[in-house]
């Protein structure tokens, strides 16, 4: 046995493991899939460094303005959704939280497009400027509200969420509306999509995940002690109000870094942050990997999915996720397992 | 003969029978009638080229212009009629649904009846080429929707915020299976589909309200023969039975009834939400009674749309909004009021 510095038990350490296999095989299907005739050996033999294949024009910008941006990206915004879904489900100590449902993705599109109307942004940073305000705004009211309304009501916060994304989202449609702006355009990526990821986003987004990421980690002890009660933690040292404004700042940017990237995604980061606390109950910072990993999984299988299932058209894989999402809501709300956060284990 | 007669309470002799009248309830009927006419002539007066209220009152009463008459006639009234047509339905349906639950947030717009009765109308209108608009089909997704909801909650009296989640939950699934639907069409193809989805009346014509009047109108006697077991059943559903009411009979006719009252209410201009909910929230702050009569919520749902609508043609100016985005606005902000004043009731 190798003695690591992690202590994992060993069925985790095997889930790591699969997941990883996973998603490596999901990576490379979806550099192997989408527009174009080239299948997975041009694009294998591509990066293999084969002379005919990378004379190969086409396939060079194919593989680079389409298939690669779009697969970092769905690793980006998975990623990052699922981590400020862990994140906002520990802080509010409610299983059903991820930005979605809790309306903190429709305050950063509603950002996103008062910084496009009013202000006529046109780069990745202006875009994650706005939307990092927009989600800041959504974030505050809702756990602003979520500590008004006590631990006590865990659906009464995702209806408080589904009052916010109404009034954000009616903003931002309004505001687009009225301004005739690409409906087209904006209407695909209103939904969620990955389909118009370009590398050089994901050049600028992918920093300011990892500094997010980073602090996601450096709260995780503190977190997972909080998950006894705010006196509790308080009792063993631990600065509540600052681990919050932690959180606010970490979902804050992930929020922002996917709604830049691929517009507004709901249900993945509540997928995957479920699934990976029934993985790890308890310790926080486990619990965040495997988020992290489940939601990297979902979104790339979803959008891998969402290129085949209506070719030749394409369908936004915000609209898939919530016709798988909203079932497994359901089921989850039905058995009760809301309740087990509540549940000192 | 000497009774006593309850106070804040109108008497009315008629022969041998006394009709006892509410004296808030019907001032508060007769105010809401005042406001919705007096929306009306403003909202048909409210447009692209100017018209005075005078001169829609006279073109209304045969005397104005010719131009006023086809201004009036085709482009505004059926607008305006389709409106109030569907405030009206809103208003009805969400005072029944929330009474039958007693669940102030239980209403079609919010549990998905809506959603699913407008899902139905864009997959008949993208994938059959009818030529006419195919407001028939709505009822057959909300009650495919309130099949749904009741299989998965059996009790939504006892459920409370359970009930609306699961209902959010579903009008989300049919939300996204609508824009999958339309995902398959180029926007140009989809046309006045896409804006419909978001609640808009700018296109309503007749043909599509004049059926649906109809159809309200005729179901106006059972609303009537309903409101007094309807007015029994917050009471409880034993105390209702005690009191001569065929519970189950009653809840199921209640139940069909507000499902086809929303779904012919959504056909006009789409799924509008909010709306529903707010209504009889007004009516019953408006009687200081908890639970107000249908008319009531009928006419404070007519009065809300129409002011939405009204109040997002004049902000938006030369615009074409949605009325839906306006009552989303609202709706949103009325909601998080209401759960943040409902603090003790946890779920």
């Amino acid at each position: 046995m190798v003695k690591t510095a992690i202590n994992l038990p060993t069925h985790q350490w095997a889930l790591l493991a699969t997941g990883a296999a996973l998603l490596t095989a999901l990576l490379m299907l979806s550099m192997a899939t989408g527009a174009g005739v080239y299948g997975a050996a041009q694009v294998f033999g591509y990066f293999r460094g084969d002379a005919a294949l990378l004379a190969d024009d086409k396939l060079a910008m194919i593989i680079h303005t389409l298939r690669m941006p779009r697969t970092l990206a769905a690793l980006l915004v998975g990623g990052s959704l699922a981590v400020a879904a862990s994140l906002l489900q520990s802080a509010t100590r409610n299983p059903l939280a991820e930005p979605g449902l809790l309306g903190v993705n429709a305050g950063a599109v509603m950002g996103l497009v008062i910084g496009l109307i009013y202000f006529g942004v046109e780069s990745t940073q202006g875009y994650l400027v706005w939307s990092s305000a927009g989600a800041l705004l959504g974030n505050l009211v809702v756990l602003g509200i979520g500590l008004m309304l006590g631990q006590a009501s865990p659906l009464k916060l995702i209806l408080a969420g589904v009052a916010l994304s109404a009034v954000f989202g009616g903003l931002s449609n309004y505001l687009l509306l009225a301004n005739q702006t690409a409906l087209e355009q904006f209407r695909f990526w209103n939904l969620g999509s990955l389909s118009a990821s370009e590398l050089d986003a994901v050049r600028i987004i992918t920093p300011v995940v990892l500094v997010a990421l980073g602090l996601a980690a450096m709260l995780c002890r503190q977190l997972t002690l909080m998950q006894m009660g705010d006196s509790q933690a308080k009792a063993l040292g631990i600065h509540t109000t600052r681990v919050r404004i932690g959180v606010l700042v970490a979902s804050t940017l992930f929020t922002a870094c996917a709604i830049s990237l691929a517009g507004p995604i709901g249900f993945v980061g509540f997928l995957a942050a479920y699934c990976a606390r029934l993985v790890e109950p308890v310790k926080l910072i486990t619990q965040m990997v495997f988020s992290a990993l489940f939601g990297m999984l979902f979104l790339l299988a979803a959008d891998i999915l969402a290129r085949w299932v209506i070719q030749p058209f394409e369908m936004p894989v915000g609209t898939l996720l919530a016709v798988i999402g909203a079932p497994v809501l359901i089921a989850i709300v039905l058995r009760g397992g809301f309740r087990s956060l509540l549940t000192v284990r | 003969m000497n009774t006593s007669i309850p106070s804040g309470v109108w008497r009315l002799q008629l022969g041998k029978a006394t009709v006892l009248l509410h004296r808030r309830t019907w001032l508060m009927t007769l105010l809401m009638l005042i406001t919705l006419l007096l929306l009306f002539v403003l909202s048909v007066s409210i447009g692209s080229a100017d018209m005075s209220m005078r001169e829609v009152i006279a073109t209304l009463g045969g005397q104005g212009s010719k131009l006023h008459e086809i201004m009036v006639y085709k482009i505004r009234l059926p607008r305006v009629t389709g409106v109030v047509v569907a405030g009206l339905a809103m208003g009805m349906a969400g005072c029944l649904i929330q009474t039958l639950v007693r669940n102030r947030l239980a209403t079609p717009d919010m549990v998905g009846v809506n959603e699913g009765a407008s899902l139905a109308v864009i997959v008949f209108a993208l994938y059959l080429t009818l030529g006419s608009w195919p407001w028939w089909a709505s009822p057959l997704g909300a009650a495919l929707a309130a099949v749904a909801l009741f299989v998965l909650c059996r009790r939504p009296g006892e459920q409370g915020y359970l009930f609306i989640i699961i209902g959010i939950a579903i009008s989300e699934l049919f939300n996204a299976v609508g824009e999958f639907a339309m995902s398959t069409q180029p926007l140009t193809h989809l046309g006045s589909v896409y804006l419909w989805t978001m609640g808009h009346f700018a296109h309503v014509s007749y043909q599509t309200t004049q059926p649906i009047t109809l159809i309200l109108l005729a179901l106006c006697p059972l609303m009537a023969l309903i409101n007094r077991p309807l007015a029994l059943l917050r009471f409880g559903d034993a105390t209702a039975r005690n009191l001569g009411v065929n519970v189950p009979l009653v809840q199921l006719g209640i139940l069909g009834l507000a499902i086809l009252v929303a779904s012919l209410g959504t056909a006009i201009g789409g799924p509008v939400i909010f709306v529903a909910m707010a209504a009889p929230i007004l009516a019953s702050w408006l009687t200081r009674d908890n639970l107000a009569p249908i008319w009531l919520a009928a006419l404070c749902g007519a009065v809300m749309l129409m002011g939405s609508d009204i109040l997002v043609r004049v902000l938006a100016q030369p615009n074409e909004i949605p009325t839906g985005i306006m009552t989303r606005i609202l709706g949103g902000f009325l909601l998080l009021f209401l759960l943040i004043k409902d603090r003790q009731w946890s779920d």
